[in-house]
This record gives C-alpha cells, structure tokens and sequence, in this order.
C-alpha cells in the first residue's frame, strides 16, 4: 500500500463537488438494502450496504451526512407484501473505521463496524422522499487516511427487520438542511448494491479505482438477471466483458490489467438489455485484484472517467 | 474578539407576537480556539479553563487561549472526554483510545493499542483509582499509569460513566444503564437498566449521592443507590422531553438542570432550591441567541458562569440572563413598546399602531388590537390594569377601556380638547383614574362617569401633565415643566421644590420601599424626594445620562432609570450606580414611562426595539474575586519557572512579571496591585496592565507578590508570589571579608617579618658598617687626637705666648690698688686683650676686643698688642705724644696696612680681609686723675658720685675695610677718689643666660654697674665675676670677656 499515490492529489482532475451518492455521473437512481427477512434474489446478497466518505484535511467545518428517504415505504421503496422494514444506518468515524481490513471487505462479515460510532438511527417508514441529517460531525472524528484522501467517515446500512427493499441515497453536505457540497470531499465503496434504472437506454457506471499493483481483477456481480451487457472501458480498451450473473447467484470473470491501465480508473458500465429490460433490478457488484483484495469504486472517478484512444487513425480525403 | 450573538426565539405562541432571545460570548476560532469542535470543559485551581476540542486542548484566560496539540504532548490532538481528579490533575480522552495525564504542567500519555483502539468517552474516579470507558472496548482502570481491562459487559458501546463509590458504578451503553459492582477485584454486571435505550449521560447531581440519567431518546431520570439497587426516577417536570437527543447533563449549584441536547440547543429545567422541577422552562438555541443547536458539553464555573460546549459553533457562555429581550418579526405589529401592562392573565404591551394582548386564554394564545378590530392604529402611551378593566391612553385618540369580562373595548369620551386627548399617562385611586394629557390632569370617576380636569388655573405650573403617581398613602403626585412636583390632597394642590432655580421637566416618578419619591427629569437627571430633603442625581454621579425617559423601583428596592439606549440601575443604598448599555444587549431608547414592574417582581422595559424583561432573581450580582496566576518572569532576555525560586547570580537585572487574574465575569476589568518585597515599600496602585517591571535589581532578597480584584474590589485572597535572590557580590560576602582580614592580618605579619628581616639584617650590616667605621673613626679619631694634641700643645703654646705678651696686671693696680682686670678667654688663647703701659704720669690702658676668637683672635691680638706698644714706643722714642684719639688712628692705619685690607678692597679680591677690632683706650693721668678716653666702636661705664654713666666711643673700629672714616675723638673726664671707669668688650654684655638664657646686652651691663654704686669698689672685681658667671649660669661663654675696672 505504501507505493500507492494518495488517491486524493488525483482528485482535483475531477468533479470536486459531487458528494450525492450515487453521484450523477454513475447513473444509478438508488442505492437500495433489503430488510434481513428479504429475498436475495430481489438482488441484495447481504442486507447492508457500506459507504466510506472522505473529507480533505483542509476542511474544518462540521459535516452532514444526509440520507433521502432512509425509511422504507411510500414512493420509491421496493414493497413485499406490506411495508414492514426497519432500516438502520450507522455512522462510524475514528481509528479502523476505514483501515480495518474487514470494512473493506465485500461481504459484512467479521468487524467491519470498526471505528467508533458517531450516530444512529433506524428507520421504519419515516422520511419519505425526505432528507434526514446526521451529524454534525467534526471532520477530526473521522479516521484520517492518506490513501483515501482526507478525515474517512464510514456509514453503514443495515437492514435490520422485514423484507422491503429500501431505495436511498446520501449526501455528504456542509449543512445540515440542504445539500451542499464539500470542497474536494468524495465518497466511495467496495461494493455497490443499486436498483437500474428501468428503461434500457440508460447505462449506469461504477468506478473502480485501480492502483498500480494490480495485475489482474476479479469481478462480481450478483441477481444481474441477465438483464444486458457489463463491461469496463479503460484508458487503453473500449470494452472488456465480463461475466453476468443471473437470479439471486453470483457470477465473476477474472481479467488481466495492462500496464498503461494502472493507476487509473476504469468504467464499469451496465448496459440494460434492449429487448427484456428487467423491471426494478437491482445488482450488486465488486472487483478484487489479484490477491482477492477488493478495489474502491469512488462516486468522482479518481482521474475523471477513462476515454480510450482511438486505435485507428484516420486521415481526411484530399 | 469575542463575538455577542443577538437572534431571535419565537415563542411558542406564535410567530407573530413577542419573540425572546439571550445573549451570549462566543469564542470560535477566529478568537483563537484551535477548533470549533468542543467536547469538554473543565476549569482548574488556577481558574484557567481548559477546552477540549477535536484538534487540540486549549486553555483559556478570559482573554486568550492557549493550545496543546501533540507537539506539546497530548497523546492525540482530537479529545473527547476529560476528568479532573481531587489532587487537580486532569485527565484526557482521545478518539482512538489514548489518555492524557496533565498533573503539574507535564502531559503524560497513556495508551495501550492492542487493547484500547476507540474513542474514550467517559472517564471519573478519585485518587489512584480512575477507570476509562471506551466506546467499543468497555471499561477500564489505569494502574500505575497503564490500563487494564475490567470488561465490556456484553455490552455493544459505551458512551457515559460516573463512579457512585469504590465498589458501584454506573455505565451508559447504547442497549441502557449497567449498574457494575466491584466483586473482589472483578466489576460484574449487576443489573441493566433502561434497555435498549441509548445512554448517553450520567451526570452528578448536587446532591450526593444522586445521578442524573440522559438518554438520546429525550429520557431524563434521577438515580441513587438504595441498598445496592439502583432507584431510577423519571424526572416529573412537564416539559415535553421526548423529541431530545440529550447529549449531556449539568446539574448547576442552585440545582437547576441544563440538558445539552443534539439538534435542540439547550434546555435549562428550573427547579425549586431542593432539585424538584418548577414549571418554567427556558430554551437556549440558533432562535433565542445560541450559535448553534448541537451542545456537546455544559459547564458551570467557579463564578457561576454557564459555559456551553458546541459541535461546530465553538464555546459559549450565557450572558446577564437576567435580561431577556422580546422582539418580533418586522411587519405589520410595531415593536416599539410604549406602554407595558401585565398580570397572572395578561401580558399588554402598547405599541406604535396598537396594543398586544397576550394570553394563554386566547385561542391563538395572542391578539393585536389595532383600527381594523375596534381600536384605534394609534400609540398606545399609558397602560394601567384596574381590576378586569385595561384602561389604555393613548398618544392623540384619548382614553379607551378593555373589560376583560366580556372582552370589550370601549372608548371612553370626556369631552375636553385635542390636548386632553394626548395622554401620557394613566393611574388609579380606588374609583378614581387619574389621566396625565398635554392639556392637564383629568380625573375620572368610574361609578359616576363624571370628570375633573387641573390645569394652570389650578395652580399647576403647565398643562402638560408628562406623569402621575400614586403613593403608597393614595396621594397622587404629578410632574409637568416645572422645578416642582405637585401633590393633590384634598383636591388642593400642593407643590413640593426639587430645586430652587432653573426649570425641570417632571417625566416619570416612582416610590421606594422606605416611601421616597424618586423623580425622573427630561434633562436634568434623576431627583430624590424624602419627607424633609432632596438629593439629585446625574451622569456625574454615574447615571449613563441626564436624559431620562422613566423611572421604577425594583422588588429589591433598586431605582431603574432609562435612558435612550441604556439602562441606569442606583442600588437601593445608593451606594453604586451601575449602567446596562449595549454591552448589556439594551439598545433601544426606554420609552417615557415604558417600565413596569409585574406581580412576579419582573421588571419590564419598553423600547423602541421590543421589550426587555429584567429578572432580579437571576441576578446575582456576586462579586467573585478572579484567581490570580503568574505567567512569567522575565529576568533581563531569560524567561524562568514561576513555580520555584529564581536564584540570580550577583549583576544588575531587569526583571519583568507578567501576570493575569482570571475572571470570566468581566475579564476586560480585573486590576491587579503588586509589590516586590525588598525593592517597594507598599503595594501599587490599581492597574489594569498585567505586567509589572523593575528596571534594576542588585543584590538581595526579594518577594514579588500580586493580587487580583474585580472592578468593584473583590480582590483574591490567595495572591501570587515568587521569591529572587540575586546574590551578593564577593566583597561583600561574609568569607571575602574574612579573607579580607585575614590576608590584611597576614600582609601586616609579613610586611613586619619581612621589615624586621631587613631591619634585622640592615641591623647586621650597619652593626658591619660600624664597626668598619668605627673602626675608620677610632683610626681618624687617633689620627685627629694626635693632631689636636699637636694643636693643643700649639694652642697652649701660643697661650703662653699671649700670656707672657699680656702686661702684669700690677702695672695696673699698682697705680690704682682697687683696680681690676676680669679677663676670662672663650678658648685657650683670646681675641680680646687688655694693654698697659707707663709713660711718666701717664697711665695707658686699653681694653681690645678683637674679631673672631681663638686662634684667629689670638693673632690679632698679636698684630694689636705688638702694633699698639710700637705706637706708644714710637711715642715715646720720638717725643711726639699722641692723644688716644689719635693713636686710635694710627693703629687703624697700621692695623689695614699690615693686614693689606685697602689692597683686598681696592682689587675687589675673593676673600676680602674684613679683620679689626674695637677698643677702648684711656689715657690717665695719674697725678690730675684726668683720663682722656678714645674709643673705637666701644662703650664704656663711669660711675661717679653712685652714678653710672655711658660713655659711648666713636662707631668705627680698628681696621675692619672701613676706610674714609672721620677720625676718632677723644672724650676728658676729670675723675674723683672712688670714681670708677669701666672698660669691655662684648663678650660681657653678649653673653647668653639669666633665667631665659637671653643676651645680657649693654642694659644688663649698666643695671650691674648701678649695683655697684652701694657696694665698696674693693668689691668690683669680685662682683664682676660672680654677676657673669650667675648671668651665664651653665650655658657656654660665647666670646672672649675683658672688663677693666679702673678704681680711682
């Protein structure tokens, strides 16, 4: 880890201020975490989501994480039967909130609630289509990580009862009523659970990071429903295809990294099929390097998103 | 600079009406505080407070704050819970499970990774025995400064901690309250409370033993141990606390309870002087003036001061919450208070375009009564509660009532002029309301309806009545132009002066307890009326202002005053004035007669920015003396410890102390006063300057001591001091001076030593020297013996010589029998000789004293002797007599001839021969006793007939080089039988002697010539002698004596 460039001086060649998860460049409508009686098949394989948010060093202001719609029910939430899902959402800060090996792991297993826990809340149908604020929380509180870019607050899902799909999103803000951005702030996560959109037009993105000691990375994905096409653009390839998953099981393909792709961030985009879209699909996806490490997917792609080189030239008729 | 927030709260009743607000310090980091982040206060011995923040602990004066960050020694800059402990050490927690130690002035870190990873947010204990909850690994004990683990209970995270005794203590977890007993050297869980609430503070309460219980979910309880069982009490109060996430508990010393809440600022739960909950609840958050809702820490310091620990907004304190300000929203309610009336039922306020009502009757809970519901959109001036009747002046639209039975308003029509409509004041007596309008006194009857009006024609100075009173006897005063007061007794009027020239305007009076009236002017200050005197007040005296709008005695028996902008406040003793300006929030102008004083002793104030409502029972006004606290001593560029005596080597120092007395209350006011024992005589004066400098200091001892005080004097007891000794320089330390005498003692010694060896040798070498001169002298001395032996046997020889020239004396006294010749050389031969000879009848005697003596004299009177006799054996041979005159001459001129004395002169040699002698020559004749007598600068006695005369000769010698001289004369003197001639030199008459060995000169002489006259002339002789030798006595013959008596 030691060699790896600190994510965060790969920042500023992005976006700065996009601290909306999912950010408007991936595409995604919700993050969505099912109750602990849900279905996996309805697409999530462990009922907790966890989100890491990064607040530079400069920054000395109180931070808000704020949750749209944290409860389950009303509009936007996915609904088995009658609403019956508690949802709780948990913030961490400190020491092994994000250095803990665990909290990087794909799966909630062991203690990957490290840290020391800021706030709290659950949820049963509360807020809908609302903001709720946690916080504030002093950007000292967080754990800081050179690699990660800045003071590392960790906020974890957990769905603690019933079998609704809860659809969600968050905001790493300045202030506590309204959404306002956190200069060179960014959030990111090693492995993504979303709801697709629903029209076969849009193509949502993920961004993993890759750091220049992999040499090859093993993919995820799970419940896709074989619902079209992943695949990851690179700064040197348009395409590489991965594996899909169907219902409720996990498929993974391996693939080798060039050396030009090191160090860079790569695409992972899913493309809906144009025949059968699937309706309210969600998937969860992750990517490990050779070691069976798992990569971050930040919501600003570190280094902006990747534009391969046309491997053609072309030249104009005289 | 610290910032005064003013924001608005909007009372619960709406957000129309009246709207409250406080006032607070913030201090964020622009003032220096190295975060906005508080999560602990705590306050030292030294009154230092100290804050602890997520990036740094800081430590405050009042003035400054000072961080510690892990440079200074902090474990970790962000700290989350702090403890200080009885012996004044305190103690940090960390956010990734360090502790800091501060115990005298050094950080100690205590840390132990492998166990401790999370956040401390608890720590208590007493001494040695301190136990440290971690959010996720539970509860431990720092040993010996490391930790031990006493177990987590199970439990998922722990957030609160207090220690009932040595073997209970209280655990806040995120599932409830642990009760954990101390069993042997194992904490077990004795009993979980609460479950699965969130307890998130355990605070001490005042009372021993007894615990207050917050939970994030708004729950608040009182906990004691009963038997070993924790008793848990729901607090009773009526407030709502359920939508609370209470962060933190303070229970303050007179037992109020403030809630630190997460999102809803603070909560101060009032309580009666036992702890039980009171009705009155006061919310202090972003509405009502504090900076920010999140409060993470509350602390209550050593002079009272309620400190609030926010989560982003920095720290807070509560300033003069005995004012709280009333405002609203700009619109179409005016928030210039004119006129303030209230009761148990009603607040009243009148504004510029109306009249407030607030009740809790009321279905809004308020109402505002203006042209559009049956009033008038008119100021309303004067408000007065009579009975369920408001009777409402108002600035031109007259006099209205409000029955608040059937909640009517009425205007009331008395029928005078416009001027009678402009009121500015309202009172009652029994059925009577008195009304104060610019065109006079009305007074109304209620039963009746019948009314009265006073103006000048009445006696009153002017008709613009600006206040009426009513005394505690009923009277009722009023004031208008005019140096007077009037009183209506009897409906007469009487006037009373408070002032006996110039011209008042009477705005405003009140009443003390002790019946005085006091009396607000519009230019002129404030006057005192007491039954038989009348003081005045103004801005002199300290009121802010001459100009005076209103005038109230409070519950407490102070007089308020209002200004425009200020309040003045004259303590009931009168001893102090005290203003609340804009330092105090109390901005606006205090409307004319806009104070009032409600049932519940508040006291209210209207201006034209809302209303200010004053509560006696919040102030205080304690004068705690600030903690005074050394900072540094500067000796010259060095800075040194204050905890230690300096100890200066011997110079010239210029010495610096720095110094600050910490008072929160009113930092920007402390004044110190100092001494430095051994250098000032007394204290200083008063200063506000916290630094003290001694240009130079010498040797010595000395005790720099420094108190603070508070503006008004309450000065610290305990003072600050610091001892310096600069040494003495090493001459005048006692072993330099012993030194000193010693080395003198033992210069001295070896000075002698040294000086006795050298006298000592010198002694040996002159002792050589000696003996070889006197050696040389015993030598010479042989040599001289034999050569003055030789001179001797000359001498003696040349005596006899000069012996056998000298005449017999026979040839003398055998003519003249009685005759003598006393003739007594100095030595062995004389100068002086005497000279005889015979010629027929002719008796020659000559008596010759010439120069020098001795040898020399001896010669001379060779060449004299030998040269008279060939004078007179010429004479003789020759036949050519000479008179003595004359052979006088003649030996002169042989004496110069043989001597060459004419040659000497005339070749003007070296050594001229200045050699002669003086004479005395007779020549007598023996048959006619005639004597012819010559003398060469001689004199000579005669005594005759018991007579005795002087004869004196001529007065130049023989010889001598006296040349051109006229010649010697002679004198004749018939002589008689017992006639006696005396002829001498001087050596008789120069002898020294007598009692005080001085010359016997000429007169001495003559007085023993005049002795002789009775005596017989056989005798003369014989006397002679005798007389000389007496004169002389023992001293030496200093010449050569020759005295001749020649006795006829």
């Amino acid at each position: 880890m030691k060699n790896l460039i600190p994510l965060f001086t790969l920042l500023f060649a992005s976006s700065i201020f996009s601290q909306s998860v999912p950010a408007v460049e991936e595409n995604i409508p919700y993050l969505v975490t099912f109750g602990s009686e849900g279905s996996k098949s309805w697409g999530d394989d462990d009922f907790s989501q966890v989100f890491f948010f990064s607040i530079p060093e400069t920054h000395s202001k109180a931070v808000y994480i704020r949750v749209f719609d944290p409860g389950t029910g009303g509009q936007i939430d996915e609904k088995k039967g009658v609403f019956n899902t508690k949802t709780k959402f948990s913030v961490y800060g400190g020491k092994g909130c994000v250095s803990e090996k665990d909290a990087r792991n794909s799966n909630p297993v062991g203690n990957y609630k490290s840290g020391n826990l800021l706030a709290s809340k659950t949820f049963a149908d509360e807020y809908d289509m609302k903001w709720y604020t946690f916080g504030p929380f002093n950007p000292t509180s967080g754990e800081f990580s050179n690699r990660f870019g800045g003071y590392i607050f960790k906020i974890i899902c957990e769905g603690k009862q019933g079998d609704d799909g809860n659809l969600y999103k968050y905001f790493l803000s300045t202030s506590a009523t309204e959404n306002k951005e956190i200069e060179g702030g960014n959030a990111f996560t090693f492995e993504y659970t979303f709801r697709m959109h629903d029209s076969p037009d849009e193509v949502s993105h993920v961004y993993p990071y890759i750091d220049n000691k992999v040499v090859s990375l093993k993919q995820g994905n799970f419940d896709w429903d074989n619902d079209g096409d992943l695949k990851i653009i690179t700064n040197t390839r348009y395409a590489v295809h991965l594996e899909t998953s169907g219902d409720n099981n996990w498929n993974r393909s391996e693939h080798k990294v060039l050396s030009k792709e090191k160090e860079s961030t790569f695409d992972v985009q899913f493309h809906k099929s144009k025949d059968k879209p699937v309706k309210d699909n969600n998937v969860s996806f992750y990517i490990t390097n050779q070691y069976g490490e798992t990569l971050p997917f930040f919501t600003i792609p570190i280094g902006g998103i990747p534009k391969p080189k046309p491997s053609i030239k072309l030249t104009p008729n005289k | 600079m610290k910032q005064t927030t003013l924001l608005f709260l909007f009372l619960c009743f709406s957000t129309q009406s009246l709207s409250q607000k406080f006032r607070f310090n913030q201090y964020t980091t622009e003032d220096g505080i190295s975060q906005d982040f508080i999560y602990s206060i705590n306050q030292d011995k030294n009154g230092y407070l100290w804050v602890g923040t997520g990036e740094g602990l800081c430590r405050f004066d009042g003035k400054t704050f000072t961080t510690y960050t892990t440079k200074d020694g902090l474990a970790e800059n962000v700290i989350t819970s702090s403890f200080m402990d009885v012996e004044d050490a305190q103690w940090f927690g960390h956010n990734s499970g360090s502790i800091t130690l501060f115990k005298n002035g050094k950080f100690q870190l205590i840390k132990d990774e492998a166990i401790l990873k999370s956040k401390i947010n608890s720590i208590c204990g007493k001494a040695n025995e301190i136990y440290v909850l971690s959010q996720n690994e539970g509860l431990f004990e720092v040993r010996e400064n490391h930790l031990v683990a006493l177990g987590d209970f199970e439990m998922e995270s722990f957030h609160s901690l207090q220690m009932v005794d040595q073997k209970n203590l209280l655990a806040g977890t995120s599932e409830g309250l642990i009760h954990l007993k101390k069993k042997g050297e194992k904490w077990i869980k004795a009993a979980l409370y609460l479950e699965d609430e969130w307890i998130s503070s355990i605070a001490k309460s005042q009372n021993k033993g007894r615990f207050l219980i917050g939970t994030q979910s708004g729950m608040l309880f009182r906990a004691s141990l009963k038997n070993g069982t924790l008793q848990l009490k729901p607090w009773e109060g009526d407030y709502d606390l359920s939508n609370l996430q209470i962060q933190t508990i303070l229970q303050d010393k007179e037992m109020n309870i403030w809630l630190g809440t997460y999102g809803k600022g603070l909560i101060k739960l009032h309580t009666d002087s036992t702890g039980r909950a009171s009705k009155e609840v006061t919310l202090y958050n972003e509405q009502s003036g504090l900076p920010n809702d999140f409060v993470q820490s509350v602390f209550q310091d050593r002079e009272n001061n309620i400190w609030i620990g926010t989560f982003g907004a920095g720290l807070c304190t509560l300033i003069d919450d005995f004012f709280t300000f009333y405002s609203h929203q700009p619109g179409e309610i005016g928030n210039n208070v004119l006129s303030i009336a209230i009761d148990d039922q009603d607040k009243w306020f009148g504004v510029e375009n109306g009249l407030i009502r607030i009740s809790p009757q009321l279905d809004k809970k308020w109402e505002f009564y203006h042209d559009q519901n049956g009033f008038t959109n008119d100021k309303v001036t004067s408000l007065l509660l009579h009975g369920s009747v408001l009777w409402i002046g108002t600035a031109s639209n007259g006099l209205y009532t409000f029955n608040r039975d059937i909640d009517q308003l009425k205007k009331i029509r008395l029928g005078y002029g416009s001027l009678e409509k402009r009121i500015n004041q309202i009172t009652a007596e029994n059925q009577r309301i008195w009304i104060a309008t610019e065109g006079g006194l009305i007074v109304y009857d209620t039963n009746s309806g019948n009314s009265n009006l006073f103006g000048t024609e009445d006696g009153l100075a002017h008709n613009s009545i600006k206040t009426v009173f009513k005394d505690h006897k009923g009277i009722i005063w009023m004031g208008t132009h005019s140096r007077y007061i009037y009183a209506i007794k009897d409906a007469t009027i009487e006037e009373h002066q408070l002032t006996n020239s110039g011209e008042l305007e009477v705005v405003s009076i009140s009443e003390d307890k002790n019946n005085n009236l006091w009396v607000a002017t519009a230019e002129s200050g404030v006057f005192k009326k007491t039954d038989n005197s009348v003081s005045h007040y103004t801005a002199k005296d300290g009121l802010k202002s001459n100009y005076t709008y209103a005038i109230q005695v409070d519950s407490k028996g102070n007089i308020w005053v209002g200004h425009r902008g200020a309040l003045s406040r004259i303590s009931k003793n009168e001893e102090k004035i005290q203003v609340f300006d804009h330092n105090s929030g109390v901005n606006g102008q205090v409307n004319p007669n806009a104070l009032f004083l409600d049932e519940k002793n508040y006291l209210w104030i209207g201006t034209d920015r809302g209303a200010i409502r004053y509560d006696p029972s919040k102030d205080k006004n304690e004068e705690i003396a600030p903690v005074i606290n050394l900072l540094k001593v500067q000796v010259g560029e060095k800075m040194y410890p204050i905890n230690q005596k300096i100890e200066l080597p011997y110079d010239h120092y210029r010495v610096q102390f720095e110094f600050i007395g910490i008072s929160f209350k009113d930092p920007e006011n402390v004044k110190y006063k100092y001494k430095l024992e051994g250098h000032d005589k007394v204290f200083s004066n008063y200063t506000k300057e916290n630094t003290a400098t001694y240009g130079k200091l010498t040797d010595g001892e000395y005790t720099f001591t420094v108190t603070a005080c508070t503006e008004n004097g309450a000065c610290a007891t305990e003072k600050a001091s610091i001892q310096i000794v600069i040494a003495k320089p090493f001459w005048k330390k006692w072993w330099f001076f012993a030194g000193v005498i010693l080395g003198l003692f033992a210069g001295v010694t070896i000075f002698i030593r040294l000086r006795l060896k050298r006298l000592r040798d010198n002694q040996v070498y002159l002792e050589e020297q000696l003996a070889i001169k006197t050696k040389e002298v015993v030598e010479k001395a042989e040599v001289i013996q034999q050569i003055n032996k030789d001179l001797t046997a000359s001498i003696n020889y040349a005596e006899r010589i000069q012996s056998a020239m000298l005449p017999q004396i026979d040839g003398l006294t055998g003519e003249l029998p009685a005759s003598f010749i006393f003739f007594r050389p100095r030595d062995v031969v004389s100068g002086d000789f005497y000279f005889l000879h015979k010629y027929q009848d002719k008796l020659i005697v000559a008596c010759v004293d010439c120069t020098g003596h001795g040898v020399p004299g001896g010669f001379m009177s060779m060449i004299g002797s030998t040269t008279l006799r060939n004078i007179y054996t010429l004479m003789e041979s020759t036949g050519n007599w000479l008179d003595p005159a004359q052979v006088l001459d003649k030996l002169d001129e042989e004496v110069q001839k043989i001597l060459h004395q004419r040659d000497s002169f005339e070749k003007n040699d070296f050594f001229k021969s200045r050699d002669g002698m003086d004479m005395t020559l007779a020549e007598i004749n023996l048959k006619t006793k005639e004597v012819q007598l010559a003398a060469a600068k001689r004199h000579s006695f005669l005594i005759q007939n018991k007579e005795v005369k002087l004869l004196s000769g001529d007065k130049r010698p023989i010889g001598g080089g006296e040349f051109g001289k006229v010649d010697f004369s002679t004198q004749t003197y018939k002589m008689n039988t017992g006639d006696t001639l005396f002829l001498f030199s001087d050596g008789y008459s120069d002898q020294f002697g007598g009692h005080d060995g001085r010359k016997l000169k000429l007169m001495g002489v003559q007085k023993i010539m005049e002795q002789l006259c009775d005596k017989n002339p056989v005798e003369y002789g014989h006397i002679i002698q005798k007389e000389f030798d007496d004169w002389k006595g023992d001293l030496e013959q200093i010449d050569d004596v020759l005295m001749i008596g020649i006795v006829f």
